[in-house]
């Protein structure tokens, strides 16, 4: 890996972290999430500062170049944040199912309640 | 709505509630028409959402059975004592109304006749019991299922998979002879080219079924 090509990943991964800790503060990124993207881009962060990782494993693996070796490890994580990003939504889901039928039953019981209200101020 | 009627004929003594989830036709209208008692889902959830809707109903209401019935006229509420026995005889907790023990009434195309078969082999493989219509949405529940289903129930295409829910937790299922009929009026949620999707997705959840998320 060229020293200027290592510059540049390292810029990047500073832009990187400042754009994320700007999310956490004002865009109101859960911490919960926030740790997610923090490891994915701390061990980012760990291959370019020790690029003889990547040139061990690219080595180990056949891979041609470390470049292409720090693509396919990119790759690897960001497959991962989609498969917690796709379990989020899951859970999300199965909150959002849980509140539509409590509003509806509720809904229910406001109803029948209103209803007896009106026949008791009828009778009265 | 003929089938309520037919319902409320059959079986005066029981109470009943319509789970309106998001209806497209006049369901919602028909129903404060008639003054049905109404659960109306505000947003749409699916079969899965709106059975486990009733479901809460019950829990919420302290019912001791509850029975699940399509509002398209499918069910005959004239099965709904031979469904109700074995639960209230204690020999079972969730009782499963099947067009197959006797092959009576709407036995469905020989298309659907195999995917039933493949679920019914799918479910037999995961709980070694054997369901002969696990696809029935015609069902009684006890106190034990209700609780059950209220906290646990598949979404989506939801029958199949909500046996396998209530087998695994160790609850006992029997069949009931039910015929079906076609139904009176609305469309099957599963169209001819979505079952391909449906088998495939269903027979999964089946297979690989975990609980849902604790909520």
């Amino acid at each position: 890996m060229s020293p200027t090509l290592r510059l540049v990943l390292i810029l990047a991964m500073a832009v990187y972290f400042t754009v994320l800790l700007l999310f956490v503060r004002r865009r109101g990124l859960n911490l919960k999430y926030f740790l997610l993207w923090l490891v994915m881009g701390a061990a980012l962060f760990v291959l370019i500062l020790f690029p003889g990782i990547l040139t061990a494993m690219a080595h180990l693996l056949c891979i041609q170049s470390e470049m292409n070796a720090l693509i396919s490890a990119v790759c690897f994580f960001i497959i991962l944040l989609e498969i917690s990003l796709t379990a989020i939504v899951s859970r999300l889901n199965d909150k959002l199912t849980r509140t539509i039928q409590q509003t509806a039953l509720l809904e229910k019981r406001i109803r029948a309640l209103e209803q007896a209200l009106e026949e008791q101020e009828r009778d009265a | 709505m003929p089938f309520v009627e037919e319902l409320k004929a059959v079986c005066p003594a029981c109470d009943f509630v319509v789970i309106n989830d998001c209806s497209r036709d006049e369901t919602g209208a028909l129903c404060r028409a008639h003054g049905y008692p109404t659960v109306n889902l505000p947003v749409n959830l699916g079969i899965g959402g709106a059975v486990q809707t009733g479901y809460l109903y019950a829990l919420e209401n302290d019912y001791d059975i509850a029975v699940q019935m399509d509002g398209d006229g499918q069910h005959d509420p004239r099965d709904l004592a031979a469904l109700l026995a074995p639960i209230e005889r204690g020999e079972a907790d969730l009782a499963i109304g099947s067009r197959f023990v006797t092959g009576e009434g709407f036995q469905s195309t020989p298309l659907r006749r195999l995917g039933i078969g493949i679920l019914r082999g799918a479910v037999r493989l995961r709980t070694r019991h054997t369901v002969t219509d696990p696809t029935s949405g015609y069902r009684a529940a006890n106190r034990r299922v209700i609780e059950l289903f209220a906290h646990d129930y598949a979404q989506d295409y939801p029958e199949p998979e909500s046996l396998v829910t209530a087998l695994k937790s160790g609850a006992r299922v029997c069949d009931v002879p039910a015929a079906m009929r076609a139904r009176q009026g609305g469309a099957s949620s599963i169209s001819e080219w979505k079952s391909v999707y449906y088998m495939l997705k269903v027979t999964l959840a089946v297979l690989l079924h975990t609980p849902h998320a604790k909520l």
